[in-house]
This record gives structure tokens, sequence and C-alpha cells, in this order.
């Protein structure tokens, strides 16, 4: 074990130093796969358990109970979800900087494993089983290492002082109304729990500090600038004006009045009102920490224990690792700013330059659809240098977007052609020019003469102040702007003399008009019987990724059921497979239950599945190629075949309400009586399932279904439905 | 009632020729089901086949009347199923009104009757139909379902006096209609459920509501007012039993999810 954990520390720091941010690849977990993933929630559970004391208070055991088990059950859920990240280089540093501040406590570091979460929040979470979760976007914004021992030491305070079980057990004690909580009103209650929940963030920040943080040789400068960390934690890692000439095209200037913006103050206040939040304000925090600081000698600490030069390097990786959160979570404009960002390192990184075009690529289909304003925070609520571009993204008219990002992806795309990513993009985004009635010869072929190409040549903004303007004044206003096309047409002068872009664009003009005559002679009537008659594929081999299943009692005071809901997911798991081998499916079935520790590749492809899922479900109705478009399709590849099915399972019981009218009739009807026992005594049932067949080319729904049942006992249901939804996907269209 | 017959294969031949070429999945594949239903009235003013009824001068509180469905039931598009079914019932009736007979053992002996309650009148039902069964929101032939049945039906009336006797007293005089069998036409809906146990048993259940051409409408003309031979007179109330007995139905029945 110990040479395989050397071997895996020699390797990520090759994969550090050799991470390409040219062609930057997604962070992979890496070596054998940790007992924490491997374990299924009802065994951690079990081993749990046995630590609780027998000779505690009846309640108080049975409320440790119910806490370990929800507990071990969401972090479970966290676990598998395809975002947390082991023995990859930046869970590497985090340990080494871990061992750091737990050196004197060698049992203590034993007992806490740390893993990376893949996501853009600023946050650090301890779990009360030892799982310290530390975010990229925490990693991404910290100026030095000395920074994260600070966080590593708070956290780990969290759990050796055990904070969460013991506030979990005071509240379980509020509400019993026990002790000194029995005269209080429910207000008092709630305010003393957050009380708590501040005193233990006071704890975490004292303790951190001399208990662990003093301990090593970090620098106690760095600890005030956690502080920051923390007040700025909404902003990008920088703050930098955006460069709006990475957008424009050669022959043409995106209006300044799109950018145009009174910018929000970045808001300073670190003393917010904070007694309705579980966390002091950072002015409390920072003053409580600073005044034992003072007492310390800072002299010969440093920033830097393990390694100055891994920690930029990781950091670094953190950033793209964020880009790429931003562009899964369909933030574009977020995503756009960052890549800026970025640019100012790494100007040729195609990566990045593929990450803008990619956010206006999406941009544009969201404009095309009229949804911008789903996936483009509203400015007036963005802090910072970033607020301008928000504006612009929102207020830019469909066309001169399309035309704009048209433009850039395609020049992108010609620079590098053999990215078959870039070329998905550039062949997508040049289907909603014919589709935004544009024609091919509305474009100029020749640059404009340049003394003309000024402010007046571009299309106008519609200013605020003009919103008093009459009816009728507004009416020609628009008339005159619908007829000013002529600046738009020098958009594409840099890329339109290109054959294949030439080609390209007949090539989606026809389509376009071919698709638009099909949607025409569809029918209603075809279309309802088509969907009547069911789908039939004629697809024999699927990936099934980890089937789900959550069972929920209304009536029970812990109301999700954790270990029956992953009994059943096991169960639904095997039925699935059961039953697609039934119908001649060849399947290969990715359970996040069931992973032996040498199966780390299968984890990594369930977690870029999972990312894959779940920025296609961000998009709702809209086909978007996906931005993990080269990941996915490189999976397609292995597991040969184009098709990904998910399904699941959600089941309720519910308490019945509006009991009324059966008890009336059984006063008019006596003999119904018995079954109006059982009526008023049983749940209301409810069972849905849900099951998708998507293409991971095209990001398209093939086949979808969703049902629900009200029966005690569904599984004839589940079955039948899950058989008949392979039967659909697997047969042939057979003629009449 | 050879207009009847006409009907009947009219909509036999209708129900048949439903067009299949959907996706149809049956139950894992298992389309095909073969099953026993007894069809259950509770018996609460007409007797059943032992003469018994809940509001007798004696009360039988669990007097029942079944029926005996035998069904062949195929699955046939996703939410459809065709299915063909063979039903026999035997029970009383009821021979209230005094007319004249003759004894079919010597016809030269006659008498005028004054059967007792419940005991006299049989009447022997068999069935053969065709039915289609909608299932709503689920896939065939899963869950709830209405189901449309029409079925040609042949009954057998016979009646003994008990209060006759001839030659010697241990004989019964029997009274048999001059034709021993008649036909009528029987159309029902059913509402009812099915479900799925071990991938093999199919539970039936429903209520059924049937209108029967065979004697419905002198049902309610015949009571205490009918004169005339009877052969006659057997076959309407024979008739009327049967329309009474065929309105309002329990299913509970019990199948093999065959293939």
């Amino acid at each position: 074990m110990r040479k395989t954990f050397i071997l895996l520390l020699l390797f990520s720091s090759y994969f550090i130093k050799s991470q390409d941010f040219n062609n930057y690849q997604p962070l992979k977990c890496q070596g054998p796969i940790p007992e924490d993933f491997r374990k299924t929630a009802s065994e951690k559970f079990e081993s749990n358990k046995t630590k609780i004391k027998t000779k505690e208070k009846g309640y108080i055991k049975k409320a440790k109970e119910t806490f370990i088990l929800e507990s071990t059950f969401y972090n479970d859920l966290i676990l598998q979800s395809g975002v947390i990240l082991f023995n990859d280089p930046i869970t590497n540093y985090i340990n080494k900087v871990g061992d750091v501040v737990l050196n004197d406590f060698l049992e203590l570091r034993k007992k806490i494993r740390f893993y990376t979460m893949k996501s853009q929040v600023v946050n650090a979470y301890s779990s009360d089983n030892g799982i310290i979760f530390i975010t990229t976007g925490l990693i991404s914004q910290l100026e030095n290492e000395a920074q994260l021992a600070y966080i590593i030491s708070h956290e780990v305070v969290h759990y050796a002082k055990k904070h969460q079980i013991s506030g979990y057990i005071e509240k379980v004690k509020m509400e019993k109304g026990t002790d000194n909580y029995k005269k209080m009103s429910n207000t008092d209650k709630l305010m003393l729990s957050l009380k708590y929940s501040k005193n233990d963030e006071y704890e975490a920040d004292k303790l951190g500090l001399t208990d662990y943080y003093k301990l090593t040789n970090y620098n106690y400068k760095a600890v005030d600038g956690v502080y920051d960390v923390l007040q700025f934690s909404d902003l990008p890692f920088d703050i930098i004006p955006f460069d709006k000439n990475i957008l424009n095209p050669e022959y043409y200037k995106i209006n300044d009045e799109y950018y145009k913006i009174e910018k929000k103050e970045i808001d300073y206040k670190e003393d917010k009102d904070d007694s309705e939040s579980t966390h002091p304000n950072v002015k409390k925090r920072r003053e409580a920490v600073n005044s034992i600081l003072n007492e310390f000698n800072n002299d010969g600490r440093q920033f830097y224990i393990v390694s100055e030069d891994e920690f930029k390097i990781v950091r670094k990786i953190s950033r793209y690792e964020v880009l790429r959160q931003y562009l899964l979570e369909a933030d574009y404009a977020s995503a756009i700013y960052n890549s800026f960002l970025l640019l100012k390192e790494e100007p040729e990184s195609k990566y990045i330059k593929t990450a803008i075009a990619f956010s206006l690529y999406a941009c544009c289909e969201y404009k095309c659809h009229s949804t911008i304003s789903s996936v483009i925070t509203s400015y007036t609520k963005v802090m910072g240098e970033q607020s301008e571009l928000n504006k612009m993204l929102t207020k830019i008219k469909k066309d001169e977007l399309l035309c704009i990002a048209t433009n850039y992806i395609w020049k992108t795309y010609l620079a590098n052609n053999s990215d078959p990513f870039l070329k998905e993009i550039a062949y997508g985004v040049i289907k909603e020019l014919p589709a935004s009635k544009m024609s091919f010869d509305d474009f100029s072929l020749k640059p404009p003469d340049t003394n003309k190409l000024k402010e007046s040549d571009t299309i106008k903004v519609e200013d605020d102040s003009k919103k008093n303007d009459s009816k009728y004044s507004k009416i020609k206003k628009n008339k005159e702007k619908g007829k000013d096309k002529s600046a738009l047409g020098f958009t594409l002068v840099e890329v339109i003399n290109n054959q294949e872009f030439a080609t390209a664009f007949k090539q989606a003009t026809e389509s376009y008009k071919e698709e638009d005559e099909y949607n025409k002679s569809l029918s209603k009537k075809a279309k309802r019987k088509l969907a009547k008659r069911g789908a039939s594929l004629g697809v024999n081999k699927i990936i099934i990724l980890d089937p789900f299943y959550f069972k929920y009692d209304e009536r029970k005071k812990d109301k999700v059921l954790c270990l029956e809901s992953e009994d059943s997911q096991f169960k639904l798991s095997n039925l699935t497979k059961e039953s697609a081998k039934k119908v001649g499916i060849t399947t290969q079935v990715i359970s996040s239950k069931k992973f032996d520790e040498d199966e780390v590749d299968l984890f990594n492809d369930m977690s870029f599945f999972k990312e894959w899922i779940n920025e296609r479900f961000v998009h709702e109705d809209l086909d978007l190629i996906s931005s993990s478009f080269t990941t996915i399709n490189g999976l397609a590849g292995k597991y040969q075949t184009n098709y990904l099915y998910f399904n699941g399972v959600v089941n309720l019981k519910l308490k019945r309400h509006n009991l009324a009218g059966i008890i009336l009739s059984t006063v008019y009807f006596p003999v119904i009586l018995p079954y109006t026992i059982y009526f008023c005594a049983s749940p209301e049932y409810k069972t849905y399932y849900y099951g998708l067949l998507l293409d991971l080319k095209t990001g398209k729904v093939k086949f979808s279904v969703i049902d629900n049942f009200n029966y005690i006992s569904s599984n004839d249901f589940l079955k039948s439905i899950i058989y008949d939804s392979f039967n659909q996907i697997k047969s042939l269209k057979k003629s009449k | 009632m050879e207009q009847a017959k006409k009907i009947f294969v009219i909509i036999l031949l209708l129900s048949i020729n439903f067009n299949s070429y959907s996706q149809v999945s049956g139950y894992l594949g298992k389309k095909f089901i073969i099953s026993y239903t007894p069809e259950i009235t509770y018996s609460l003013t007409n007797p059943n086949y032992k003469g018994n009824c809940v509001f007798d001068v004696k009360l039988h509180p669990f007097a029942i009347n079944m029926k005996h469905n035998g069904t062949v039931e195929y699955v046939v598009a996703r939410n459809l199923s065709l299915g063909v079914d063979f039903m026999y019932w035997k029970t009383n009736f009821y021979l209230k009104n005094n007319f004249s007979y003759h004894n079919i053992n010597d016809p030269t002996q006659s008498g005028t009757f004054n059967g007792k309650f419940g005991q006299q009148g049989i009447v022997k039902v068999m069935g053969f139909g065709a039915y289609i069964k909608i299932f709503k929101r689920s896939l065939a032939p899963l869950g709830a379902y209405t189901k449309i049945k029409t079925m040609l039906i042949n009954y057998s009336p016979t009646a003994t006096d008990t209060s006759f006797s001839y030659m010697n007293k241990s004989e019964l005089a029997y009274i048999q209609p001059s034709k021993k069998s008649y036909q009528g036409i029987f159309i029902s809906a059913t509402w009812g459920k099915h479900r799925i146990i071990k991938n093999l048993i199919v539970l039936d259940m429903g209520f059924e509501i049937g209108t029967c051409f065979c004697g419905g409408m002198k049902y309610l003309i015949s009571k205490n007012s009918y004169s005339g031979i009877a052969s006659e007179y057997l076959k309407t109330e024979s008739g009327a039993r049967i329309f009474g007995g065929m309105l309002i139905n329990f299913n509970i029945g019990i199948g093999l999810l065959a293939f």
C-alpha cells in the first residue's frame, strides 16, 4: 500500500508537470479507489453506529443514530456525484499540506481524508466522519499555501470537536423542549441554534490557529488573507476591465453602449448583519483571530512549506477547472470573463479560446430561443468588472451576437481545424444564420472602406432614456433599425472567403429549408400516431448510468428512508440490467454502488457521464453541443455506443388529506366502515419512474418515459415499464 | 335472433381487425394469458343454483351466484388486448305463476303448476364471446382497464313440480319447453385492474355492468301477470333471470401469463 502511495505521488508530480494548459485535460481520479467510495452507505452506517455509547439517554442515542444515518447517506451522495476527486494533483497537494498541519497529530491524521470537489463555489466542508472537502473554487482564489493550511486547520477543528453532531443533538433537545429549552419560544430557539453554530465557527477559527496552525511554521500574515478570500469569494480570481477587443471582428466593433454600465461597487461591507446566519460576519471573525495573532511572533515563518511552484501549478489547474465548471453550469458570462483572465497568462491557449468560442455559441443558441436571461445573470446583480460583459450579452441583438460569435468561432476553428470539438461548434453556430433569415449574400466578401467604419455604422443600442418616446416614434425607430444591416455585413470578412466556411454556410441554408419543409409537412395527426406507436430506435448497445432510487415517508419523523433507498437502488440496478438482457440489448452498467479498488477508470467515466448529464439538463429543451464533447466522444468510442440510458424511481408515502368525504359516506353507509378504517390508516402511495436515452454525440433525448403509479407495491409496473422502454429502444420499425 | 347473430359476428370481426404494428411489449415480452374468472353476484332476492338467496324464508347471508368464465387473451397493442371468453352458469329461477302443463313423462297427464319457491326452475347458460380491453395509463396487460364484451349465450331452462307425484310418489314431474335451448346476446362493460405476481400469475379484479337481450323487457311485464303455455313461460322467466343475474357482476380472476 505504501509503495502504491509513493508511486502515486511520483505519478501525480509527473501529471502536474505534464499538464498542458494549451490543451487542458479535465482532472481525473487516479490510483486505487479509496474505501470511502467503495463501501455502501449502509455498511458505513453500521460501522459508525457502533461508536455511539450505549449508556446515553434514549432520545440522544436515537438522535445520534439518525444523524449518523443521514450524514452518511448524504455524504455518500456527494462522494458518488461525480464531482469529487481523489489521488489527483490538487488532492495530493492538499494532502501534503494536511500532513504538515497534522504533523504532530498522527492518530488524527489517519482519521482524516481530504478530497477535492470540482466546483466554482468557494467553500470547504468537514463531515463528521473525517472527510474534508475543499473546492477548486477555493483553491483558485488562494494567495499562498499558508492560507490553505489555515483553512485545513479550521476544518480539522470542526471534525475533532464533533461540531456537526453536537449541533444536531442541541437542535433535537430544543425540539423536544428538554433541559434549558423548556420555556423558550420558537424564535428564541432558532436564534440560540444560530448562536451555537456561530460559536462553533469562532472555536474552529481560534483552535485552528492555536492548536494546529501555530504548531506549523506557516506565516501568520496568511490568516488575515483567508478572510479576504471569504469576503470577496463572489468575485473572480482577479479584477481587470474586460478587453472588448477580444470579441470584436476585425472590421466590426461592438457598440460600447452595450457595455456601458454604472458599475456596481464591490461590496466592502464586512460587518454585515449576521443575526440570522449560521456563520459570524467576516469582520467579527477577523477581529477575533487578530486579537490572538497579535500575541504571536511571526519571525521566520513561511508562506510555503510544501512547495511554492506546486501551489502555483495547483492553483492554475484549479482556475482551469473552475472555467470548465462555469461551462458545465452554463454560466457563460463568467466563463468568458475567466477565460479573459486566464488568457493574460496563456495568450495562445487553445483550450481558453475554445472555451470562449463555446460560450459564444451557447449564448447564441439561448439568444435564438429568447432564453438568454436563464444563463446570463442580470448585470445589476454582478459585482466588479464582469458586470459589463453580462450587460453586453444580455442587451446585444440576436443577429449581431450571432455574426460576432460565428466570426470568432470560425476564426478559432480555422486556426485549429483538426479539433473535432471546434468543428462541431463551428458547424453548430452556422446553422443558426439561415434560421435567423441571414443569407450568404448578406455578408460582404471584402473589407469595408475603413474610413467609413465608424461608431455610426454599427447598430444602435437602445438607450434606456428613450423609454419616454411615444409609441409611434418607437415604431419608426425600430423600422430604421431593421434596415441598418450594412455594418453587420462586414462581421464575417475574416472567414467568409474560406472555402470550407462558404460550403458550410450554403449547406446549412439548404438543410434549413429542407427541415422547415419537413416540419410543416408533418401533420399533428401523424405526430400523434408516431407517439402512440412508440419509438423504434434499433439500438443494440447502451450504457446504463447509476440507476437511482429514493424513498420518502411523509408520516415519519425521519422522512427520507436512507437504507431502504439504497437497498432499492441495488434492486433497480439489477432489474434494469436484467430487462435489457431479456430484450437483447448489450449493456454496460456503471453503478456508483459497485466499484472495486482497481476500477478507477470506470469511476472517472461515471463522473464524466454525470457531469455531462447535469450540463444537459441545465439546457432543458435546448439541444446544445456539450462543453465536454471531446471527453464524451472518447467515452462513446471506448464503450462502442452512442447511447446512454439513465433511470430512477421516486417512491413516496404521503399523508392522506381530505378524509371528510369518506367519513361522511361511512356515516350514511356503515357497511363501508372496514374500508374506511383501512383507507384512513394507510398512506397514499405514489411511485414515479423516469428513464431517458440520450445520444452522447448530440445530447438529444432519443427516448424518454415518465410515469407514475399509485399502488402499494409497484414492482410489476416498474418491470413492465422498464422492459417496454428497452423494447422500444431495441426494436426496429415495422411496416404496416 | 338471426339479426342478433349477425351483429355479434360483425362486432367480433371488427375487434379482430385491429392493426398491431406498434411496439408491443406485453409484460416482459409475454402477451398471452389463459385465465379463469368467476363472476360473482350477491344473491339478494334471486336464487343461486342451490336455490338460496339472502332474503329467503330462511336467511342465507352468503348466498352468491357464480358464473364460471374461461378466457384466452392476447395483447395486440401497447394499450389493447383482445380475448375470447367461454362462460358456464347454472342457476335457479322462480316459477311463481300458476299455469297448466303436460307431464313430459306422460303427455296424457296434465296438471296445474303451483310450484314452491325457488326449487323448481333451473337454467343452464353457456356463452361464447369476444372482448377488447383498453388499458388506461399503463401497458397492456397491466393496470386499470375498461373491457367491452359481447357474447352469444345459449340457455336451457327446465323445471320440476315438486308438489306433483306421478305413478310413484318418488318420481317428480318435469316441465320442459318444446324447444330445449334459446339464444341471446349479452353485451357488457367492465372496469377492472390487472396485477401480475412473480411474472407469471395475473390477478384480475373488476366490476361489470351488462345487459342481455333475452328477456329483459319481458322481465318487466312477466311478474305475476303471465298466462300462456308452459314452454313460453319458462323461456320468459329464465330469460328474465339471466337478464337480472348478468346485470351487475364482480370479477375476481386468476390467470397464467403463458408466453
